[in-house]
């Protein structure tokens, strides 16, 4: 399924008060790539997810997903195919349970009622948020909006998996559920994250990301061990690379 | 800070008992949009200085209340919202309509008293009955249940994200607030030369925050239809429960039901 390829071409987005927040990034991930973006604070992760899914609009440069340019007419399209979840899940939830969120996606491409519950509950099973299904999200803990958050795009069943760092907040126990969930996930998925630790045990690929430009890419092993190049921008090696003698020892 | 915390948490509450799933709340919104319309038409036609003759419009908000499983004081607190408005209205009709009427033998009072009582009495009415209809019925729903009586898409689309967004300004808010006063311990409320640059925050926070869950809900196939719950068909329970308040309506507005019960118990 080659038209499920991602390619960005020199995009580049200022934001509306004049901020460069990405300088001509360059990037082709290919169909069932799992990619993590890695990066400083500030660096652009999260402007580089929001442009792939049209809420932003590079100013310069192209972005195609699956053949398709992203771009507002496209945009009903594209993202169709599209899981995404926000930085914060605050953003992700706005129904009045946690059911009718995860529910609404589904909902919105018109599939049958028993079709979307059947959905809902196996995207919550999968997150292990089932025992929320009638909670109101705004009572929810961090972790918890987090999950469900997820489940809210799980349950769309998507050719590609957006995720604006999804291990944060979460506990050991959850983000442990989410990693070996994004393992089974066999489409496309690209994440940003700080912990390197899952990008690690997770994609194979990484981009380094330092002001709004891709400084590193390649095999995600390779990147992660180069203590040099994290250095410099921002970030640590993980901790099982760091020849910690109890950590490796489980490798 | 807890106060406002609380107040949101309280705002929700009708959200929340909107998803109650008793012998009303899983009626066909359609039906009780009608019936509550029907039934604040019906409040506000009875004439200037009728007050008894409405009482038997108190049952149906009973029966709702209790069939609903609806906790009557947060409702009846928030119906004290129109109060001030209510008062406001109706203040000069004690003055200027002075002419005596008679309760009781001798006892009068003016006109204008009686047709300021029948004014408070039927907003009251009317507006409990709007709250029992969005308690009972979530806000998705009911405006499934407009569009099903062909209002138009625009006004639909502003009364739900009014809705929606009333709560992202007030978390906006409380975000703000909690985090002043966690940094300003010692002061009681917001130093009034901050309020200006607060407000201004609230505001453009709000903003975005809407903007980003609009963008999230377009992410997820929104198209500016409301598919994200299905209103079934009507079902046979659903056509009794709106005949059988439509004619209660009726027969309480054109017989005057507690004179009739009234002159058969006294045997006049
Ligand atoms: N709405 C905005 N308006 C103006 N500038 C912004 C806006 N959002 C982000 N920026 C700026 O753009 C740059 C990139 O931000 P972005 O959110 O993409 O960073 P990030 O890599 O996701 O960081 P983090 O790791 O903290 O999530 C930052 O310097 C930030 O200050
Ligand atoms: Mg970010």
């Amino acid at each position: 399924m080659s038209h499920h390829k991602v390619i960005l071409n020199n995009v580049c987005f200022t934001y509306p008060d004049g901020k460069n927040a990405l300088n001509g990034i360059n990037i082709e991930i290919h169909h069932g790539e799992s990619v993590a973006i890695i990066g400083a604070n500030g660096a652009g992760k999260s402007t580089l997810l929001l442009s792939l899914v049209g809420i932003l609009f590079p100013q310069k440069g192209e972005i195609r997903i699956g053949e398709m340019p992203v771009t507002k007419k496209t945009l009903n399209i594209v993202r169709q195919k599209i899981g995404f979840t926000f930085q914060n899940s605050d953003e992700q939830l706005f129904n009045s349970t946690v059911y009718e969120d995860v529910a609404f996606g589904p909902r919105n491409y018109k599939l049958p009622e028993d079709e979307v519950k059947k959905r809902v509950e196996k995207a919550l099973e999968i997150v292990g948020a089932s025992h929320l299904k009638d909670r109101p999200p705004y009572k929810l803990s961090g972790g918890e909006k987090r999950s469900v958050s997820i489940a809210s795009v799980l349950s769309m069943e998507p050719d590609i998996l957006l995720l604006d760092e999804p291990s944060s907040s979460l506990d050991p126990k959850a983000r442990r559920k989410l990693i070996n969930l994004l393992n089974q996930f066999k489409h496309t998925k690209i994440i940003t994250s700080h912990d390197l630790d899952m990008v690690l045990d997770v994609c194979e690929r990484t981009i380094v990301i330092g002001n709004g430009q891709v400084v590193a890419d390649g095999n995600t092993f390779e990147i992660l061990n180069n203590g040099e190049l994290l250095d410099k921008y921002g970030l640590e090696k993980p901790f099982v690379l760091q020849g910690c003698p109890i950590c490796s020892n489980k490798n | 800070m807890i106060n406002i915390k609380n107040s949101i948490y309280k705002i929700r509450f009708l959200d929340e008992i909107s998803q109650k799933n008793t012998f009303i709340h899983k009626l066909h919104p359609l039906v009780k949009l009608i019936v509550s319309i029907f039934y604040i038409i019906m409040t506000v036609s009875y004439g200037k200085y009728e007050i008894f003759s409405m009482m038997p419009l108190l049952i149906y908000l009973v029966l709702v209340f209790n069939l609903g499983d609806i906790p009557l004081k947060p409702i009846l607190k928030r119906s004290l919202i129109v109060l001030p408005i209510v008062i406001g209205l109706g203040i000069f009709n004690p003055i200027l309509d002075n002419k005596p009427i008679y309760i009781f033998h001798s006892i009068s009072i003016s006109r204008g008293w009686v047709s300021y009582l029948s004014l408070i009495i039927k907003s009251f009415l009317s507006v409990i009955c709007a709250l029992l209809l969005i308690s009972t019925t979530s806000m998705d729903k009911l405006a499934k249940a407009l569009q099903q009586l062909h209002i138009p898409k625009i006004i639909i689309m502003q009364l739900l994200f009014t809705y929606r967004y009333i709560y992202v300004l007030l978390e906006e808010f409380s975000n703000i607030w909690t985090a002043y006063s966690l940094r300003a311990p010692n002061q009681s409320g917001i130093h009034y030369k901050l309020w200006g640059p607060l407000l201004g925050q609230v505001l453009i926070r709000t903003y975005d925050r809407a903007e980003r869950i609009y963008s999230a809900m377009k992410l997820r196939g929104y198209n500016t239809e409301f598919n994200n719950t299905e209103n079934d068909k009507l079902i046979l329970k659903d056509y009794i429960y709106l005949i059988f308040w439509i004619v209660f309506l009726l027969v309480v507005k054109f017989y005057n039901i507690p004179v009739l019960l009234g002159s058969i118990f006294t045997g006049a």
